[in-house]
């Protein structure tokens, strides 16, 4: 069918709607070919890359477009429990292309995670919407929920439209009310957040929103804040500015005065706690209960069957606000299935043939028996590049002196670097597939090879002689001491979730035992490791992600002090100075400092500006330099298993939690093929 | 002669002493004769691991990671005999499509294996430095059982886990029958209350599903404690478990015991209580109490090997049979290093051994016995 249109495109050229129209009449099959696709637009222009509005569309086509539905629909519309879907789809419809052709209705999308809120971003990110999205090309802001905005002159205020007659799931019409309700009920409600998130404050002050109309609204920043619309792209639904207030409303103190007596009754001790089973940042916190049953969504599939600890189900939203190009309401697939699966059981079922998309959490160790189990398991391994190789990184605040003395300077984190065999790392537990270097920002215009190549060479003699200048003598059985006569012990507590496997820490202690340095390695939980992380006890920690350009822009943290959200990586004291404005805790040194500065000036440039770059280089510069973070190896690609029946999946060119694992790749797009 | 043979023998059974009707009556057993010998060679391996083994168990070949077995020759390809047994040259390649490291044997060259060679520098017990082992290679390397992902020996590993799975389960065994000694002697000596008591809590332990019990037992254990002292712990564990077989054992003899015309006279003659115990009492079933201890030892060493198995008893760097099959329970160990699961073969073995030897022990530990 693809061939025949191509020929009949060639032939024809622009009138390729002609072209599709009489096609249409002779087949008289609305799923087949003959519509503009991303692998083959045929004449139809967008804005932006692979989507327009649907009024757009028609007036390209110079029809009005038919929509059409599910047949999992029809017979509800039929029994009048329904409305018809020229009523529930938004007369703003948004318009996307498919990747190769129009899909068909049906099947089940069977996903594997570890348990209901673990590992489950990639199954979230199959039906996942956000106020805007990260195109394909890893770059782009394209619209989803949101129709268009604009920005004024100096980036301190946003005007958002929204689509007409876009509604919930339950059939509730979606407004500027559940944006404003979000931003001044939720973010700014001082008893469900102490203080305003971070993502929703420049210079210091909070948003602030105000409603025009039913489809449009303002926000405003006291200080330019044009990262904005990629903190709104990045991670996915996580920043999602709007809450479904015609729901939650019941929930809220604000609107509900008894609200706290329903919470009690209900078996919560507060409001907050009971609201909090139906509004959470984290999406799948509200469908790990059978509470996520009720509320209502944006997204492409909703939650239908009580969640337990071994499955999760979702059905597909009938009021789904994007058709395909020939009129088709999204998504194709019928159903979404998650399975909770312990990690060394999803190979197997993956070559058993019994999951159609796998990737997050997924190890490269597994990719040769996966390859090579392909036919049988009528599935396709992919290998798009993921995150970075796991990283040490080490206390500089340690609560012992003596360590503190040592780990605080750069001659020792330096001869660690160099110590590091990093072919050899490579080889041993990466495949030999991921690129040596240091732990830096990826996709961003400011970085060199030369920084990326720093220090990452593997040089003993070098080493040695740094920590010998370091005053750090031999011991008799080889291992170096500390100023007491102590050997110096390094205790490795690691978690598996950022040491990858339990051989990288054995590996590394063993390339450090060569320059004399001893380290005993320790297999711990993440939450007892995040315990001793924030309470400075960790000599070594490893939660570190790294910042590819939209969460680079939106929130430069993993590059500077702290280096994370969740828990400080580096200077607990110094954070904890920085709070209370150095009432308690430790002063930093003079770079970290000058870094938290700059994450703070950084916000409010303009992304790809002349300061944006100088920012940027000096960032990298003085990381290199005082080598906060030790890189092992970067680019380390996740095997990514697709079934092969899935269509219009292209090729995935990133696969990570920034961009929401197959979010940028449209899954309400992807269709089972006969 | 076959009459006067005869007459000898029987002569001679009525001259031997208990135990060595005991070794006759065991010599008969052929398959604890078997196990005996198989235990007898862990016992080799367990004291001499530095020395049998050509590698340490920690040290990596990086030029053969995830290798596989490497068989030993002494016929070439073209049937040649060589005298000295030699392996063939092998060379890691990556597959290029699915990126898998596979060993390719490369016959043109041969390796030949040297015995008492001059290895890797070890300390035999802790306490002499020595370079010789038993045997290796001058050129290349030798992996009979393979390499693991960062290309350790897992035979020298199969070796040192020996060490450390037997010596558990002795220690263990040795802490489950002195408290079992201890308590079911208490309890069959007084008798009462204190033997009710005694009594009710074995009961109690023992209606316990065992396996939750370790896991429970095993998962209390803080994370953060270094090896050695999660691998005294397992064993102690282990022996609180493993006590109650052998108490109940001892209190019933004792109490079938204590009626007995000798023990009556030893009371007479004025003997205190623990001479009684210690020179009347335990004699005359210690042979019980030795084939209680071979059975019960398999129990001990499945008991570390399962817990160890599922990530809750010993860890790395401490290396038993069980931590050694933790790591390789997953599809590419079991799909591309099936030579990973090789100790389970020794767990079996050990198990088997004991059980044969159990046997053979409780049959000839009565050699009256008709």
């Amino acid at each position: 069918m693809k061939r025949m249109y191509r020929c009949l495109f060639r032939l024809f050229g622009n009138q390729l709607l002609l072209t599709s129209i009489v096609f249409l009449v002779l087949t008289s099959v609305a799923l087949a070919g003959g519509y503009a696709t991303v692998d083959n637009p045929g004449g139809i222009k967008t804005q932006f890359p692979q989507q327009l509005d649907l009024k757009d569309y028609e007036k390209q086509l110079g029809k009005k477009l038919k929509l059409s539905e599910n047949p999992l629909f029809t017979k509800r519309v039929k029994a009048g429990k329904l409305p018809a879907v020229e009523q529930r789809v938004p007369q703003d419809a948004l318009v996307v292309m498919p990747y190769d052709e129009i899909g068909r209705y049906g099947g089940k999308l069977r996903g594997v995670a570890l348990a209901l809120e673990s590992s489950t971003s990639e199954g979230m990110s199959w039906r996942q919407v956000s106020f805007v999205r990260i195109s394909d090309d890893m770059r782009t802001i394209v619209p989803n929920v949101a129709k268009a905005w604009k920005w004024n002159k100096d980036y301190t205020e946003i005007t958002f439209h929204l689509r007409k007659g876009h509604k919930w799931s339950d059939g509730k019409p979606f407004t500027s009310d559940d944006v404003v309700f979000y931003i001044n009920d939720i973010i700014k409600n001082k008893d469900l957040h102490k203080t305003v998130p971070s993502r929703w404050q420049i210079g210091g002050e909070a948003v602030d929103i105000k409603k025009i109309d039913a489809q449009t609204f303002k926000l405003m920043f006291a200080k330019p804040y044009p990262g904005f619309l990629h903190m709104l792209g990045a991670s996915g639904s996580y920043y999602s500015p709007y809450a479904v207030r015609h729901f939650l409303k019941n929930y809220h103190i604000k609107y509900n005065p008894k609200a706290n007596e329903q919470a009690q009754a209900a078996g919560f001790k507060t409001w907050q706690e009971y609201f909090g089973v139906f509004f959470n940042k984290w999406k799948d916190a509200v469908t790990a209960t059978a509470y996520g049953l009720k509320v209502p969504t944006l997204e492409s599939h909703i939650m239908d069957t009580e969640p337990n600890s071994q499955r999760r189900t979702f059905v597909a939203n009938p009021y789904y606000f994007k058709v395909d190009t020939a009129g088709n309401q999204l998504p194709y697939i019928n159903y979404h299935h998650e399975r909770f699966l312990d990690k060394e059981l999803w190979p197997i079922e993956i070559m058993n043939g019994n999951i159609d998309q796998k990737s997050q959490n997924m190890g490269l160790n597994d990719f040769p028996v996966l390859k090579e189990n392909e036919k049988k398991g009528g599935y396709t391994m992919h290998l798009p590049p993921g995150m970075a190789g796991p990283v040490v990184i080490f206390n500089q605040t340690h609560r012992d002196k003596e360590l503190r003395r040592i780990f605080s300077d750069v001659r020792f984190r330096q001869a660690m670097s160099l110590a590091i065999n990093r072919d050899e790392l490579n080889e041993v537990l990466f495949l030999g597939i991921a690129k040596p270097q240091q732990a830096l920002p990826e996709n961003v215009p400011f970085v060199t090879d030369a920084d990326r190549n720093y220090m990452i060479q593997f040089d003993l003699k070098k080493a040695n002689q740094l920590l010998d200048e370091m005053g750090l003598k031999k011991g008799k059985d080889g291992f170096r001491l500390r100023s007491d006569g102590k050997t110096i012990t390094i205790l490795w507590e690691y978690t598996l979730q950022y040491a990858m496997s339990p051989e990288f820490p054995t590996l590394i202690a063993d390339y450090w035992k060569k320059v004399g340095i001893k380290v005993l390695t320790k297999e711990i939980t993440s939450a007892l490791l995040r315990e001793k992380s924030a309470a400075n006890f960790n000599d070594i920690n490893m939660e570190w992600f790294v910042p590819y350009e939209v969460s680079m822009i939106s929130n430069p943290v993993y590059f500077t002090p702290p280096y994370s959200t969740l828990v400080p990586q580096v200077g607990a004291p110094w954070l904890e100075y920085w709070k209370s404005n150095g009432k308690s805790g430790e002063k930093p040194p003079a770079w970290a400092q000058r870094l938290r500065d700059i994450a703070a000036e950084w916000k409010t440039v303009a992304p790809g500006s002349k300061r944006y770059l100088e920012l940027g280089r000096e960032m990298v510069k003085l990381n290199l330099e005082n080598l906060v973070i030790i890189g092992t190896l970067g680019k380390v690609p996740l095997p990514n298993a697709v079934s092969n029946r899935l269509g219009n999946v292209p090729a995935f060119t990133i696969d990570n939690t920034y961009y929401g694992y197959a979010y940028p790749f449209r899954a309400d797009q992807w269709y089972f093929k006969k | 002669m076959i009459f006067k043979k005869k007459k000898n023998e029987i002569r001679r059974m009525d001259l031997a002493s208990y135990w060595q009707l005991v070794w006759w009556r065991f010599r008969r057993h052929r398959m604890a004769l078997i196990g005996g010998i198989l235990l007898g060679m862990f016992l080799l391996i367990t004291l001499f691991c530095e020395f049998l083994s050509p590698y340490g168990p920690h040290s990596r070949n990086t030029k053969y990671t995830q290798g596989s077995l490497m068989g030993i020759h002494f016929f070439d390809e073209d049937f040649n005999f060589h005298l000295r047994p030699f392996v063939y040259a092998r060379v890691n390649k990556r597959d290029p499509v699915t990126f898998r490291l596979k060993a390719e044997v490369d016959t043109s060259r041969q390796w030949p294996i040297q015995f008492f060679v001059e290895g890797e520098p070890y300390k035999l017990w802790g306490l002499f430095e020595a370079r010789i082992r038993l045997f290796g290679t001058e050129e290349g390397f030798v992996h009979l059982f393979g390499t693991d992902q960062l290309g350790r020996d897992v035979f020298s590993r199969i070796l040192y886990a020996t060490r450390t799975s037997l010596s558990v389960g002795a220690i263990g065994v040795f802490f489950a029958f002195v408290l079992g000694l201890i308590m079911g002697g208490i309890a069959g000596y007084m008798g009462g209350t204190v033997d009710e008591f005694i009594m009710r809590l074995i009961e109690f332990i023992r209606s316990i599903p065992t396996l939750p019990l370790w896991l429970a037992l095993a998962a209390a254990l803080p994370r953060e404690w270094s090896a050695l002292k999660v691998y005294i712990a397992v064993t102690v564990i282990l022996a609180c478990i493993g006590w109650t077989n052998l108490a109940r054992r001892v209190r019933s003899r004792l109490l079938s015991l204590r009626t007995e015309e000798f023990i009556l006279a030893a009371r007479l003659s004025g003997c205190s209580g623990s001479r009684i115990i210690s020179r009347h009492m335990l004699p005359s079933f210690l042979s019980y109490l030795i084939v209680d201890l071979t059975i019960s030892f398999p129990y001990i060493i499945l008991a570390e090997t399962s817990l160890s198995f599922l990530g809750l008893g010993l860890r790395e760097p401490i290396i038993s049979w069980g931590v050694l099959l933790f790591s390789a329970q997953n599809v590419r160990s079991i799909v591309h290093m099936p030579w990973l699961l090789l100790p389970s073969l020794f767990v079996v073995a050990a198990v088997l051994a004991f059980n044969f030897l159990g046997d053979g022990l409780r049959d000839a530990a009565d050699p009256f016995a008709k």
